[in-house]
């Protein structure tokens, strides 16, 4: 661990009520006392300093820290005691920052410890990468497994900030398989990311990744693959593979699956909710444990609706789209090309990966295109869809593709992120992007040719 | 051991199977200056400058085939017995991988120039597909990814740049390469590719930069590069990226190294490595290699790298010599 404490006297600004917006740092004072006997020390990742200190047991107390360049940020607020810690995610590399220590208590909000310390280095290794932010971005973090397709030695977990700097970065050691999605754990400082199994018979996995380095397996379940979601309750939703002979077929279809570490359980199973047609698009040779069997559904994304408690799937295979409770697995509507009770929705959906409910109830959508059959010509984008399930239509409300035409053919996944900023995971084409709603980039990293983002999340300031 | 540490190439995977490429393209470079006796005093604990570091010049010519769009074209590759660096092929047994990627907004030229300047991006590349040539020739038809062939000359139409590779090696290094371009008034439907269709040329100027004066025969000596701001191509210089400290010995003069730049490695005489951990500073006590690292001496030529073992970039991200002082 490189973290140097170079020392505790100079202080900070006023001490602020709010223990999760950002603010612009204010000029140091000295106003702190030194009852918290805070500290800082490394964590297990020299990026990622752990301040400790103490306080009254059931006294709010949280951190404030700069990053080194001028931003101010805020730990999370914890009232159970009296040894508290905060892992501070956003310090530049190799910078020296301010922090100070804060308790609420009957006599209000103050200072009880501050210091100055310098930051550590990134890793060697890193991946290469080139980012932009402008004006108009949403300040925040962008976590993103990073590949080299096929190698499974040369994964990383990095996270990007609201400049689109490195600030954390992890290769990824001892998973047995690819990483192909990732979240921020709600409320929780760290990364969870699914480790796609090669097989329907054995174990995909969900992994804990905590900001300081520790990893640890949270659910597994056979035929675990390509994504995952967390649910309000602390379990996992995730997609798994079966494998069922009709006729004289052998098809792949998917579950959707909650599961947690005690195990999955199926609460959707595209064998039931989808008519199988038998048909030449079904291609032999993707499922590699048995070469004759047929991709059919081909369910790749799942997310959560906090609101509503659902959860939306995408599906190539059908290029389907449908939503679903989360608790029960009933299916509140689906839309796709040649089944289900919406017709017309080719224009809308095309090789879809990636979809999630937006507040108003519409549908943002990310749309691969047919990387199968035009490759060359094939642009991806990002759609808002409306469902109108008395009508039975579905229609394309508007869309996004970027300031250039960029293909993903592998993943791909959109989020909304702010009213009229869309963050967007080109994910094979090396590129995440913050889109305003005219298309304009307002944040961007892009990899060097040979590496690939797997699917990122966003994590606004102060979540 | 092959001076070339090779481009890990683009890609393109599909959610039907993961995909992998990685091909060499390229370069490396160097040579040394000359073992001049130095006067001024060593350090030992060396504050690496912009003003030790190299600057890396390389130019790559490949040719452009106008060919008949939506053909399976084959690409015969008989004739190729000399890599672009003029080393000796042998084109039936060391050709062992083909990769053929696809560009849509970019001209060759921009191509080229992007490769060995190190900036190509994944998102410039719009398909990746490979084939495992068996004899001296390759058709469109035989290219796939993920173990699944596609229908490449479907995909051969105008409007698109394809740049195909072909590779020693496993795959680790480019023995040539060459533009494919589709093009309504050609009605080729093969490409030959011999020994004048690419070549590599590498410059590096070891006498423009100011070499690192260090204490003679010390194991102890601390190089730190915290200061280094700009790379070998000229780009900021992101410390992070390197794995890997290569020091080299070689007892050639810099005017012989020189003349070899792309072969430092099959002249080096003694090398060692270390693997960085992130920081910006090393001891050269933690060296390791085929024989024991007992400090610079005066009578050879050092050349000191910061290179990534598994890089996109061949070319070391530094790149200096160390002199001893007397």
């Amino acid at each position: 661990m490189i973290l140097l404490l170079l020392g505790c006297g100079t202080v900070g600004a006023l001490p602020s009520d709010s223990a999760t917006a950002d603010s612009d740092s204010g000029p140091v004072d000295a106003d702190c006392s030194n009852e918290a006997d805070a500290h800082v020390g490394g964590s297990g990742v020299d990026t990622v300093p752990e301040l400790r200190w103490t306080a009254p047991e059931g006294v709010a107390a949280w951190a404030e820290f700069d990053n080194g360049d001028g931003l101010t940020r805020t730990s999370r607020v914890g009232s159970t005691g009296p040894e508290r810690s905060a892992l501070l995610l956003g310090v530049l590399p190799d910078v020296s920052f301010n922090w100070r220590v804060f308790v609420s208590d009957a006599d209000g909000a103050r200072c009880v410890g501050a210091g100055t310390a310098s930051n550590g280095a990134l890793p060697a290794g890193v991946p290469a990468s080139e980012g932009t932010a402008a004006s108009g971005a949403i300040d925040g973090f962008t976590a993103a497994p990073i590949l080299v397709p096929g190698v499974t030695d040369e994964q990383w977990m990095m996270i990007f900030d609201g400049q689109a700097r490195v600030i954390w970065a992890n290769p990824v050691k001892g998973v047995n398989g690819t990483i192909f999605s990732t979240e921020f754990e709600r409320g929780q400082d760290a990364l969870l990311f699914l480790v796609q199994t090669t097989s329907a018979d054995l174990d995909g996995s969900i992994h804990r990744l905590s900001f300081n380095g520790q990893q640890t397996v949270v659910a597994t379940a056979p035929g675990l693959h390509t994504d995952f979601t967390q649910l309000g309750d602390g379990r996992y939703a995730g997609l798994t593979w079966e494998l069922r002979d009709i006729g004289s077929d052998r098809v792949l279809g998917d579950h959707v699956v909650t599961l947690d570490e005690g195990g999955a359980t199926t609460v959707w199973n595209a064998f039931d909710e989808e008519p199988y047609i038998p048909s030449d698009k079904w291609e032999a040779g993707f499922y590699v444990p048995d070469p004759t069997a047929l991709d059919w559904s081909h369910v790749n994304s799942i997310s959560w609706d906090e609101a509503s408690d659902d959860l939306v799937i995408t599906g190539a295979g059908y290029d389907m789209v449908a939503r679903l409770s989360a608790s029960t697995g009933e299916t509140r509507w689906l839309f796709a090309n040649g089944i289900g009770d919406y017709p017309d929705t080719a224009t809308v959906s095309l090789f879809p990966h990636g979809a999630s409910i937006l507040p108003d109830g519409d549908v943002l959508l990310f749309n691969r295109g047919d990387f199968l059959h035009d490759p060359l010509h094939t642009c991806s984008w990002v759609s808002e869809v409306h469902v109108d399930t008395a009508a039975t239509t579905v229609t394309e409300r508007s869309r996004l593709t970027g300031e250039s035409c960029l293909l993903t053919s592998f993943l791909g996944n959109a989020e909304r992120i702010a009213d009229d900023v869309t963050f967007v995971d080109w994910t094979s084409a090396g590129r995440i992007d913050q889109l305003a709603a005219d298309g304009t980039s307002l944040w961007n990293v892009s990899l060097s040719a040979g590496r690939a983002f797997a699917t990122a999340d966003f994590r606004a300031a102060g979540e | 051991m092959d001076c070339q540490r090779g481009v890990d190439f683009p890609w393109t995977a599909t959610d039907r199977g993961p995909g992998h490429g990685r091909h060499v393209l390229f370069l490396m470079l160097a040579c040394a200056p000359a073992d001049e006796t130095v006067l001024e005093p060593g350090c030992d604990l060396c504050a690496l400058t912009d003003a030790n570091q190299y600057r890396l010049s390389a130019e790559l010519t490949a040719a452009e085939a106008l060919l008949a769009p939506g053909k399976d074209v084959v690409i015969d590759f008989a004739g190729l017995t000399q890599d672009l660096q003029g080393h000796p092929v042998d084109p039936a047994v060391d050709i062992d991988q083909v990769s053929l990627l696809a560009f849509r907004n970019l001209a060759p030229a921009e191509i080229r120039e992007r490769l060995v300047n190190d900036e190509l991006q994944q998102s410039d590349v719009a398909g990746w597909l490979t084939a495992y040539p068996t004899g001296t020739t390759v058709q469109l038809s035989g290219f796939g990814t993920s173990g699944n062939t596609v229908d490449a000359p479907d995909y051969f139409v105008g409007g698109t740049t394809w740049m195909v590779i072909l590779a020693r090696d496993e795959g680790s290094t480019a023995a040539s390469v060459a533009f494919l371009l589709p093009s309504e008034s050609a009605a080729e439907e093969k490409v030959i590719v011999d020994n004048s269709t690419s070549r590599l040329a590498v410059d590096v100027d070891l006498a423009a930069f100011a070499p690192v004066i260090v204490e003679p025969g010390r194991t102890d000596v601390v190089l730190d590069w915290s200061a280094v701001e700009t790379d070998g191509f000229g780009h900021e210089f992101v410390r992070s990226t390197a794995t890997e400290l290569a020091l080299y010995r070689f007892d050639e003069t810099p005017e012989a190294l020189s003349s070899a730049a792309l072969d430092l490695d099959a002249l080096v005489d003694e090398s060692w490595t270390l693997q960085l951990n992130g920081r910006p500073e090393a001891t050269l006590d933690d060296l390791r290699g085929e024989t024991a690292f007992t400090g610079i001496s005066t009578g050879s030529t050092w050349v000191m790298m910061l290179r990534a073992a598994d890089s996109l970039n061949p070319a070391p991200y530094l790149l200096t010599r160390l002199k001893a002082a007397r």
